[in-house]
């Protein structure tokens, strides 16, 4: 053992818990499966459960819990006596008598040692609701995005703090900043969107307006530009259009034909097409999207080959339907 | 290296190895022990090797039995911990172990601990382990178990794990629905409610979200495809074309969960399963890719399968790959139930009548 990891004292030969008698975990004569804990987090669980059984809801306590949750940060009922503490506390003492500035190292810490642990982000929102507000969440979030710029938890958070305390300035070009580093980071893409969809979305006609939708697309193309095979972008495109027609934008297709000579491999763009087509419905259009998806599954997206076979044969259906009404 | 197939022995010893005991790495797995344990028992009835768990069974049903928190007795008006009554994960707080089939009608408990909480996941897994080791559930309290249900459920419509806690999503919407389904009562949880918030996560990629704005995401999107399934509302699901195609578009070998990710064996099951769901799996995917990259992601000495080749192989996602194996039709594996996660065996005909090919009938 390294000098500075510090040896473990067991609770029982700890002071302040001289008072407490431990409870073991019982698994009945016949444990199933069990799991190889260590005696250091055995010693603590027997005192945990001690902790529930006499509703222990001291001080102390925050102290046996820090512990717990480094080995089993998961564990819900641990989570959920902490805040059941937290509460006790600050009703008893107020809240000054409880260290909440050290509340929120410890979640730091677990937030770049874990960050992908439900629990933890769960407990980190209960606090900033209840206890010290939003002051720093944004630089927090910063910090874990910079590490990992996809991670879910971390843009939940974010999407809950804008919304909860209006901290919506100065987001745009937050998001514009990460995908510049980065036109794949599809989170980044969503986060866009759920801003534009929160500023400017038509909860009447339940679409965007057409003027965000130009503006958008223009934007979605510059990334496109910039690598045609990136999915994000694309993705975003055909987003803007849910809840209504591609047609609203006649220059969309006129600005795809152009550009699909020189994106030779590109499945998306030729995707998109067929998509159009689709939607127009007209002899010609079908025809020309059947002649697309012999390219995709001969040449261009071999991997979803089974893919535009399946939709080749869609699109046959569609033209003979269309044939038998005219 | 070059391995051209499953090496199904190897997996079934991985699986009897983590039953007799699981290594520390999994100490963060205690307060969710009940879905290590199916994942290991699920898997050896995809393997349609059950068999090698013949003189543990009574054990392990009296084991998931003794994780019923039940009303308390000693309270006629069922107050107490209506809102508690489900599974627990484990035995970590302290009560002594008890299978609830053993109680007398007559007999008073000790008044229900507060910390005595369940968690929908859990009560979602404990129920599939008795449905595959053949329990009838006729030591269950259904009717707790559902009214409880209603104190999970939020205005939104979504579900959180447990009772008083503030994480609701669609993982637990999904828990909701399986636990309606396998005890045939939906009176605990408001359908059209939750259907609204299915659909209110679904984004503009068309795949669905934890909950709405998030980003889509596979796991979730099965979750959300699987309620519908569950609830009957799967020819609800709207604008299943452009759903499709996004799905079809996780595919590179394996399948990656979100746009622009690594791929990942876990998401053979997310993605499979969904399109499995959506009855559409063998006619959008090229299976052989899918088989090559599971191969690729078994370890050769440990046996069990990771997340991607060259890396430690896990319970979860060694069974989410077995269970990806099924769907895409290895022989090696029994067919599955994808809208539960249990093989059609364990499922039976009545629940496969109801869930399995529901877009096609």
């Amino acid at each position: 053992m390294s000098d500075k990891e510090q040896k473990y004292i067991p609770f029982s030969n700890r002071e302040e818990w001289k008072d407490v008698k431990p409870i073991e975990q019982d698994d009945g004569p016949n444990p199933i499966c069990p799991i190889a804990y260590s005696d250091e987090f055995k010693d603590k669980m027997n005192y945990f459960r001690a902790v529930l059984k006499t509703q222990d809801k001291s001080k102390r306590v925050i102290e046996l819990l820090n512990e717990i949750v480094q080995e089993n940060p998961s564990n819900y009922t641990v989570w959920y006596y902490r805040r059941e503490v937290i509460k006790h506390l600050v009703d008893q003492s107020g809240k000054d008598s409880f260290d909440f500035d050290e509340e929120m190292e410890l979640l730091e810490e677990m937030g770049s040692t874990d960050p992908k642990n439900y629990q933890v982000w769960n407990h980190r929102r209960f606090i900033v609701e209840n206890y010290v507000g939003a002051n720093g969440e944004k630089e927090f979030l910063e910090q874990v995005l910079q590490e990992d710029a996809k991670n879910y938890h971390a843009w939940a958070h974010r999407q809950w703090l804008l919304k909860n305390y209006s901290l919506w300035h100065g987001e745009l070009e937050y998001v514009d900043k990460l995908l510049q580093l980065d036109h794949r980071n599809n989170s980044a893409w969503n986060h866009r969107y759920f801003i534009l969809f929160n500023l400017h979305f038509n909860q009447q006609t339940k679409s965007m307006p057409l003027n965000i939708i130009e503006k958008e697309i223009e934007y979605a193309f510059t990334h496109i530009k910039h690598s045609p095979n990136n999915e994000s972008p694309w993705s975003y495109l055909r987003g803007l259009f849910k809840g209504q027609k591609y047609s609203v934008q006649p220059k969309l297709l006129a600005t795809l034909l152009e550009l699909k000579p020189k994106y030779i491999g590109c499945s998306h763009i030729n995707s998109l097409v067929i998509e159009i087509y689709q939607e127009q419905n007209t002899k010609e259009s079908l025809e020309e999207s059947l002649k697309i998806c012999k390219i995709l599954y001969q040449n261009i997206d071999q991997i979803h080959h089974k893919y535009w076979e399946f939709k080749e044969k869609n699109i046959k259906d569609q033209l003979e339907r269309l044939i038998l009404s005219q | 290296m070059g391995q051209t197939d499953i090496d199904k022995e190897k997996l079934i010893k991985f699986l009897q190895r983590s039953f007799n005991v699981l290594p520390r790495p999994y100490t963060n797995g205690l307060s969710t022990h009940s879905s290590l344990v199916y994942f290991i028992v699920s898997g050896l009835d995809l393997l349609g090797r059950l068999d090698l768990l013949d003189s543990q069974k009574e054990h392990i049903i009296s084991w998931a039995y003794s994780l019923q928190i039940l009303p308390s007795q000693n309270n006629q008006s069922d107050e107490v911990n209506i809102k508690n009554c489900g599974f627990r994960g484990a035995h970590y707080i302290g009560l002594p172990f008890l299978d609830c089939r053993t109680i007398q009608s007559d007999q008073s408990l000790p008044p229900p601990l507060e910390c005595d909480i369940p968690n929908l996941a859990n009560t979602y897994c404990s129920l599939l382990i008795l449905r595959i080791l053949g329990d009838d559930f006729s030591g269950i309290n259904k009717k707790a178990i559902i009214k409880s249900l209603k104190y999970h459920q939020r205005p939104d419509g979504s579900f959180s794990g447990s009772a008083d806690n503030m994480e609701n999503d669609m993982r637990y919407l999904f828990c909701a629905c399986a636990i309606s389904f396998m005890l045939n009562d939906w009176s605990g949880m408001d359908t059209d409610l939750a259907y609204q918030y299915i659909v209110s996560s679904q984004t503009y990629e068309y795949a669905f979200a934890q909950g709405p704005n998030q980003e889509a995401h596979g796991g979730y999107t099965y979750c959300a495809l699987s309620a519908l399934a569950l609830m009957n509302k799967l020819k609800d699901t709207p604008h299943q074309d452009q759903l499709l195609y996004w799905l079809v578009n996780r595919q590179f070998t394996g399948f990656n969960g979100r746009c622009n990710k690594d791929v990942d064996t876990c998401y053979s099951f997310w993605v499979g399963a969904s399109l499995d769901i959506l009855s559409k799996y063998h006619n959008v995917i090229d299976e052989n890719l899918v088989k090559g990259f599971t191969i690729a992601s078994q370890h050769e000495s440990i046996g069990g399968i990771a997340k991607e080749p060259q890396q430690v192989p896990d319970l979860m996602h060694n069974y989410l790959s077995i269970s990806g194996l099924s769907i895409l039709g290895h022989p090696s594996v029994l067919p599955l139930n994808s809208v539960l996660g249990i093989s059609q065996r364990a499922a039976g005909a009545d629940w496969n009548n109801k869930l399995i090919n529901q877009l096609s009938k």
